[in-house]
């Protein structure tokens, strides 16, 4: 086993687009040849105004979704299986009959695992989201930030190859967010599974990737990116002048997408 | 808080057997048209045997078709709740099955399954039937299509989904069916015991009823009514508890006290 001992998979986008609605006046394009290569084990942010098709990049990557034209390469992996992958809603999602540990549990008991191994699967995601107090509390008992813990939990649970992170924290309110990127600023470094993180926040985009990519509004296009060479990411961080540099990098250039729309 | 919620259902229903008392007393209406309340409980006693093989035998025929309607309605209700095409073709049918008035369907009933209990339970299914297939159709259809999508995702099978997501998600709406479908099972069981039950030591209350009314008991029939109530009551009762239990951890219309 090399450094990518998860198996991370890499990700190729081909000139992905996507239209929706029948051609015509009242057809939508969402997304406008998008090519982007991912590596194993990287952390990519999209970000981009509202409407320029971050989440159908996800979506399509889910297979929730399919490409009008362009394809989906998925690299690495094992031969002939299909790549696992975990998905962050922006909404948690929990089924509010389920305590925390069977939600969690939920992905592996639709892929066949036995009750006692995925009991201990999650108990263990549960844990790394620090909520193992609440491991039998149903959703309704927890706050919004403890319900996207678990929904986080619930995304890991099966080792995804390929983390998906559609604005997981948007509706949280600020320390809140900053505390849970940093939970999944641990996650990420300790599993190294491959991220992509959808996001309207520069300053979440810049302290969790290695890589922000700008999309420009509808039809979403790729503007450019930035790449995030920041050593360590504590929270101090984001009191430095370089993470406050990087931010105003990734604002400028999606400042100069939004021109180019208008 | 407790008295607030006991104090005045007990008053009410206190109050109008009073009422029914002095109505009879004052206007001396013969016990043959209406009994006094007194008259009523002293018929009960002397034919509690009799009733209470009634109760039993009611008991069992509307709770066996409840259990049917049950398993028959949540079965067709989420069928249909598969796709639209199901729902466009087979709803209107069930709508229109609700219009015809199925108590009548009991003569039917004892034509194609004979004398007996067999046609009691049909009767109190079929009565039983339509609220619980309406209210699982609303429940399927309103699952929340972001959970749905989060099965997609985890690639559910059409079983795993309905067991773990849609059964669940209906179930408010389903006990909601099942509370209306208790007190019509009873209902469609005294019919069908009108028209089919046995005479005689073991009849049930339907029976009850229609012998009293030969022997010109009112006395009896009113027993017999308010005993059939009860039995009525007691199933409601149960359904509720079993809701609530089901429900109670986490959704609203459990919480805050108990059935």
């Amino acid at each position: 086993m090399g450094s990518l001992a998860s198996g991370a998979i890499g990700v190729d986008l081909h000139a992905l687009s996507r239209v929706f609605g029948a051609a015509g006046d009242s057809s939508v394009e969402a997304l406008r040849t998008v090519d982007l290569s991912i590596a194993p084990g990287s952390f990519t942010s999209l970000i981009g105004p509202s409407g320029c098709g971050k989440t159908t990049v996800l979506r399509i990557l889910a297979g929730l979704d399919r490409a009008t034209s362009g394809r989906v390469e998925f690299v690495g992996g094992t031969a002939g299986e299909a790549p696992r992958l975990g998905y962050c809603f922006q909404e948690p999602r929990l089924l509010p009959w389920r305590t925390v540990g069977a939600n969690v549990a939920l992905p592996l008991e639709l892929a066949g695992v036995a009750k006692a191994e995925r009991r201990m699967r999650a108990a263990t995601a549960v844990g790394k989201v620090e909520l193992s107090g609440f491991l039998k509390a149903r959703p309704a008992a927890l706050s919004g930030g403890m319900r996207m813990r678990a929904a986080v939990a619930r995304a890991i649970v099966a080792s995804p190859q390929l983390l998906l992170l559609d604005e997981p924290f948007g509706a949280l309110d600020e320390v809140t967010r900053y505390r849970l990127d940093e939970m999944l600023h641990e996650l990420w470094r300790l599993e190294r599974f491959t991220a992509i993180l959808v996001t309207h926040s520069i300053p979440e985009a810049v302290f969790l990737s290695e890589r922000v990519v700008v999309l420009s509004p509808r039809p979403g296009r790729i503007i450019g990116e930035i790449a995030i060479d920041l050593a360590e990411r504590t929270p101090e961080i984001r009191a430095t002048e370089r993470f406050s540099q990087l931010v105003r990098e990734v604002y400028r250039m999606m400042l100069a997408a939004m021109g180019d729309a208008s | 808080m407790r008295l607030a919620v006991v104090v005045p259902p007990v008053a009410v229903i206190a109050g109008s057997i009073a009422a029914w008392w002095l109505a009879v007393r004052f206007f001396e209406i013969p016990p043959y048209l209406l009994p006094a309340p007194g008259a009523v409980l002293d018929a009960v006693w002397v034919d509690r045997e009799r009733l209470a093989w009634g109760m039993l035998g009611t008991a069992i025929g509307a709770s066996a078709g409840f259990a049917i309607a049950a398993a028959i309605g949540v079965a067709i209700g989420s069928v249909l709740g598969l796709s639209r095409f199901l729902e466009r073709g087979f709803y209107p049918l069930t709508l229109l099955l609700q219009m015809v008035p199925l108590v009548a369907l009991a003569p039917i009933l004892v034509v194609w399954l004979g004398y007996g209990q067999r046609a009691v339970i049909a009767s109190s299914a079929i009565v039983a039937l339509f609220p619980v297939i309406a209210n699982t159709l609303g429940g399927m259809r309103s699952v929340d299509r972001d959970l749905e999508e989060l099965f997609t995702l985890y690639r559910a099978r059409a079983a795993s989904r309905w067991w773990r997501l849609r059964l669940p998600a209906s179930l408010p709406s389903i006990v909601t069916g099942l509370r209306i479908a208790a007190g019509l099972a009873v209902i469609g069981a005294i019919v069908g015991e009108f028209v089919s039950a046995y005479a005689g030591d073991r009849a049930p209350l339907g029976m009850v009823i229609v012998s009293a009314m030969k022997e010109y008991r009112t006395d009896l029939m009113f027993g017999a009514i308010g005993l059939a109530a009860i039995v009525g009551f007691a199933l409601f009762g149960i359904v509720n508890l079993c809701g609530w239990l089901l429900l109670r951890r986490w959704h609203a219309s459990a919480q805050g006290g108990s059935a």
